[in-house]
């Protein structure tokens, strides 16, 4: 029966094409539109790491200016970067399953071959546990040790995308790169890895392309390499600290994100830790500001520092509104083709179809034009992404192309809509066609 | 039928289309019910076919009541009891000719098989078998009718209600489709055909006429249990 449902909408559809046409653009307006904004939105939301993230914290302590109020935060929030000292401080527990800081360094790539010219590229300063405690994914290789930390030694792990462009996408693990004035060996490289957000330095770059090398951190203090940090920084305090080494081993000087894997029976020991961390720094005269620190799961972190995820909200649920109108104006489309043709639904009604027969072939056909138009609106919607996509100012590394796309997530999403939205149209049209009096319609003459 | 009265109310209006209106017709007969325009014939029609409602009044058909069923059950009768044969065919435009007749088979939830069986048996009736993949629009009026009545007739219906027939036809036509009526009605479905043609009228078993919505005509046996 559904069938034969189905057919006669499909003619009902065919035979009146001016409506039909109106009524798929209706829809198709409206899922483009609430699926491009939904799509945006999605993007900002999601979350990066599902497996881990209620075991991921990033961690700040408060140390900041007692006669000012750090600005970039809201009111009351300790900075959104710890100190290179700080992190080294808080380092010393073994509470945390991993840790890392993450930080951005400006160098020179110098590729040994004939088409790549020297470039610089923003390097990802992180430690050992980065890759593990991230579920990084390799292609070939792996990270560094704890000890290549330590000793600071020269070795990069490569993205995908740099790898293609320097080693041709081969094997390159054990191959020589030159950044600055060294020699790195490459220890690994990455399979495709395009966190969105980009979580772990969500402070500098929300949607931005994954670096093309990550080096040990502690690197950033080998003053010859030509290695310099970069990135959203803040400081205060003694000028005379910001020079040379002391820059990271006494300065008030905030632009490090510190992460810490922590399992979840340890968590309140850890949060106590930094506590008694902050108190000692207080003891020693450093700190004196409240207590005001901060260990924030990573979903919490992505939320505070994504005011983007804000404005998406509020574009989604205005395209949803917009979507509600479409809808809307459906109705009253469907609501006149459908008495249009009492006639014809007299004829049905007369060889046997009852109300509820009638009412579903139409509600059918409402679910037609929803389908037809979800279709078309997805189209529309790729187009839209593709145009917010030119439109988007060619931020550093930012990958608008490939975050801002269709997957079938939102494909589904998109169906769901149009057919929500057909039905909701179509119910009170539907209902009105089944109300019609068989008696009153056939005509006669 | 008995008493049956319907009443057709506006804000400021109030107009009775039948009045205690009686009639009993035997499983079998060929009815002309005839009347001026504004009798109450296609009321009559309407209610007969349950297509509408009435206000009072009884309306047994194969001795069921069926005044009290709700929508679902008034649908089930209408498709498996009684066929409609319309003065405007009213086929259904975008289906062709096996397509019109599968319509009512379809809401009877047959399988595909028996109403395959079912539509061609009814199409070789009324001599349409050659025109299975013709649309109404491709047929004259009075094949278009014949399809009507295959539509009619496909379910086996016990009661054939039909309404000026042959309104819309010319002569030839019209003593067609009167003899393929005829012929149905020999193997045994009832027909009540409304008229306005005295020609037509006589070829029924029996004529009634209707005037301000009441059978005028003497009904011998009211009482009896029938149609």
């Amino acid at each position: 029966m559904i069938l034969f449902h189905l057919k006669l909408a499909l003619l009902s559809l065919r035979n009146t094409p001016r409506v039909s046409l109106i009524s798929v653009l209706a829809i198709a307006l409206g899922i483009g539109v609430a699926t491009s904004m939904t799509t945006i939105h999605y993007v900002f939301a999601q979350n990066p790491l599902p497996e881990k993230s209620d075991v991921l914290f990033n961690v700040r302590i408060d140390t900041w200016d007692p006669d000012s109020e750090f600005f970039a935060v809201a009111p009351g929030e300790p900075p959104k970067a710890v100190t290179y000292q700080d992190m080294a401080g808080m380092q010393e527990s073994t509470i945390p399953l991993h840790q890392t800081g993450v930080a951005n360094g400006q160098i020179y790539v110098f590729p040994d071959d004939e088409i790549n010219k020297p470039y610089q590229t923003v390097a990802q300063l992180v430690q050992a546990d980065f890759f593990p405690m991230f579920n990084v994914p390799f292609q070939y290789g792996g990270g560094w040790t704890d000890d290549a930390d330590r000793t600071r030694e020269a070795v990069t792990v490569l993205s995908q995308a740099a790898n293609d462009k320097l080693f041709g996408g081969r094997d390159s693990v054990g191959e020589l790169i030159r950044l600055g004035t060294r020699e790195f060996t490459v220890v690994g490289v990455l399979a495709r890895y395009q966190p969105t957000p980009k979580f772990y330095d969500v402070v500098n770059s929300l949607a931005g392309q994954t670096n093309e090398f990550f080096v040990p951190f502690d690197l950033i203090r080998e003053e010859e390499l030509g290695l310099s940090v970069t990135g959203n920084t803040d400081g205060w305090g003694d000028g005379s600290t910001f020079v040379g080494d002391l820059i990271f081993t006494a300065a008030e000087w905030y632009w490090i994100q510190f992460w810490v894997e922590v399992e979840p029976d340890r968590q309140a020991e850890y949060v106590a830790f930094v506590d008694d961390y902050s108190r000692k720094l207080k003891e020693l005269g450093r700190y004196p500001r409240p207590l005001n620190n901060r260990v924030t799961p990573m979903m919490d972190w992505i939320s505070e520092r994504n005011q983007a995820g804000e404005t998406t909200v509020v574009i989604m649920i205005l395209s949803m509104l917009f979507l509600a109108v479409c809808a809307i104006n459906l109705t009253g489309l469907l609501l006149g083709k459908f008495l249009a043709k009492a006639n014809r639904i007299g004829i049905y009604r007369a060889l046997g179809a009852p109300r509820s027969s009638v009412f579903m072939q139409h509600i059918i056909e409402c679910e037609l034009v929803g389908l037809i138009g979800g279709a078309a609106g997805i189209l529309l919607a790729m187009l839209a992404l593709r145009l917010i996509v030119r439109m988007m100012p060619d931020l550093s590394g930012f990958v608008a192309k490939e975050i801002f796309r269709l997957d079938g997530t939102m494909i589904a999403v998109a169906i769901g809509l149009a057919l929500l939205a057909g039905l909701s149209a179509g119910i009170y049209p539907a209902w009105r066609a089944s109300r019609i009096s068989p008696a009153m319609q056939i005509n006669v003459t | 039928m008995q008493g049956l009265t319907k009443i057709y109310r506006t804000e400021s209006v109030e107009t009775r289309a039948l009045s205690d209106l009686s009639l009993v017709v035997d499983e079998g007969e060929f009815i002309a019910l005839m009347g001026p325009s504004g009798s109450g014939k296609s009321t009559f029609l309407n209610i007969a076919g349950l297509l509408d409602d009435f206000d009072s009044g009884t309306y047994k058909l194969n001795d069921q009541d069926v005044g009290q069923l709700n929508d679902g059950g008034r649908s089930r009768i209408r498709n498996s009891r009684i066929g409609f044969i319309f003065q405007a065919y009213n086929l259904i435009p975008e289906l062709n000719v096996y397509d019109n007749v599968d319509v009512p088979l379809r809401y009877r939830g047959f399988g595909s098989g028996k109403r395959k069986e079912l539509i061609l048996a009814a199409l070789d009736t009324v001599g349409l078998l050659k025109r299975l993949k013709h649309f109404p629009a491709q047929l004259s009026g009075g094949q278009q009718q014949r399809v009507a009545i295959a539509r009619a007739l496909a379910g086996d219906p016990k009661l054939i209600l039909a309404d000026e027939p042959t309104g819309n036809l010319d002569s030839t036509m019209a003593a067609q489709i009167m003899e393929l009526l005829e012929e149905i009605n020999t193997r045994g479905t009832t027909i009540v055909m409304v008229t306005h043609d005295p020609d037509l009228a006589r070829r029924a078993h029996r004529r009634v006429h209707i005037h301000d919505g009441r059978i005028t005509d003497p009904q011998p046996e009211l009482t009896r249990e029938g149609a």
